[in-house]
């Protein structure tokens, strides 16, 4: 026989036996494991029984069903969200049942469990607690905490991030989708502005007959005689005469003004005869 | 429907009526229906014989620049109201009674509270002749029907 080929033979011989013992080890620890693991699923079954009967199998699947609610009640960009926080969630309640947390939350209970005897305390009661060093611990704890919900709030605001929705969808929407602010009341009537950019230096009587049309507006003589006055003033003083000043440039009373003009005569005079608004409120 | 405010004035010092009165004047100009009730000390702004002597707020006033024990001493008021009155005559703001014609000329709408004319005992001849009418609270909530309201 060829002497490499026996030396490969016993060679595969070896390692046939070394797996047939490893084999073995493995039936042996079936063997013994057996019992274990029969032991182990019993303990468990019985572990489910025992919470079936407790009812929490019911409250499972009441949790799953209200939790595939949640979910397929989200848009997927939701969803998205939901997913990406989950880590911080998960840390937030890992935080929050830190066992000195949940003392004083449960120390926080029982106060409330005994509600009936504790005094109430009014304006001078309160004054007096501020003495008192616990409770001006408590207070700080509550500032720094009422600190540092305003700061995330304020932080919410700046940021596009998620803020609530409306009471009536309940649900959560993006802050830039946020509803279109309220429009305002239309102004009574579109004035000119107030610096010197409005002065039309090329202005005719036409002109103004044409401006007081678009206004419904007939011009008689004593509308022109107001209209040339208001012209001739700010020609005299570089500022669009207001009501007050019409009266003392024209010699026509209050009264009549507001009749020639009834919306708002110094802005309609100052529109018709192609000047600024009028400044001041007197 | 036209704009439409409704003023209401309930304190007569000098520098409590001229907002209401500015007020009022200015909505007009801009062609907004204008309705101001007088009530309380806001009476003594429409009332013949104190229009032309409204006083000045200085004692309990934080904007005041006097010292309030200094304020309190008879006759430093008079003088800061001819003062500030003086002011306003030089800037060409009209006086109280002089506001209160131009704003009715304008169309704006003056009333005095019936409640406070019983209280402070005054007579409807007590008045300016501007002031339309003697009206209860109901009566000028009816009349300033939609109407933004202004309190001062």
């Amino acid at each position: 026989m060829d002497p490499a080929l026996n030396e490969r033979l016993s060679a595969i011989e070896d390692r046939l036996d070394r797996l047939l013992d490893r084999q073995q080890a493995i039936d042996d620890l079936l063997a013994d494991l057996g019992p274990i693991g029969r032991d182990a699923l019993r303990t468990i079954s019985g572990h489910l029984d025992r919470m079936e009967r407790r009812g929490w199998m019911r409250v499972g699947a009441e949790l799953a069903e209200a939790a595939d609610g949640v979910v397929g009640d989200l848009r997927p960009d939701e969803l998205r969200d939901l997913l990406s926080s989950t880590v911080s969630v998960l840390r937030t309640l890992r935080n929050v049942t830190r066992p000195d947390v949940l003392r004083i939350v449960n120390d926080a209970a029982d106060v409330v469990h005994g509600a009936s005897e504790v005094p109430a305390v009014g304006p001078l009661g309160l004054l007096g607690a501020g003495r008192d060093e616990d409770v001006q611990r408590g207070l700080g704890l509550l500032l720094e905490l009422t600190r540092h919900v305003g700061r995330a709030s304020r932080a919410m605001e700046r940021a596009p991030g998620l803020v609530p929705g409306t009471a009536s969808s309940g649900r959560f929407r993006r802050a830039t989708e946020a509803a279109p602010p309220p429009a305002l009341a239309p102004r009574p009537l579109a004035a000119p502005p107030t610096d010197a950019s409005a002065y039309d230096a090329d202005w005719t009587i036409e002109a103004a007959e044409a401006t007081a049309a678009s206004l419904d507006l007939a011009l008689s003589d004593a509308h022109r005689a107001v209209i040339v006055a208001a012209r001739d003033d700010y020609a005299a003083t570089g500022a669009s005469p207001n009501v007050r000043r019409l009266t003392q440039v024209t010699g026509v009373s209050t009264k009549d003004l507001y009749a020639l003009f009834p919306r708002a005569p110094g802005r309609t005079v100052a529109r018709i005869a192609g000047l600024p608004k009028p400044a001041g409120c007197i | 429907m036209a704009r439409r405010v409704a003023i209401i004035c309930s304190k007569g010092g000098l520098d409590e009526a001229y907002p209401a009165l500015i007020l009022a004047n200015a909505a007009r100009q801009a062609g907004i229906e204008v309705f101001v009730f007088f009530t309380f000390w806001g009476l003594d702004v429409i009332t013949e014989s104190k229009v032309d002597h409204l006083h000045l707020n200085l004692v309990g006033n934080a904007s005041s620049p006097m010292p309030t024990m200094l304020a309190g001493i008879p006759g430093v008021e008079n003088l800061a109201a001819t003062m500030m009155m003086h002011r306003m005559k030089t800037l060409d703001i009209p006086d109280a009674r002089e506001m209160l014609r131009t704003i009715d000329e304008a169309g704006g709408e003056l009333y005095a509270c019936e409640l406070a004319m019983k209280m402070f005992g005054r007579e409807k001849a007590d008045l300016l002749p501007v002031v339309r009418d003697v009206i209860t609270a109901g009566d000028f909530f009816d009349l300033a029907d939609g109407a933004q309201i202004i309190f001062t």
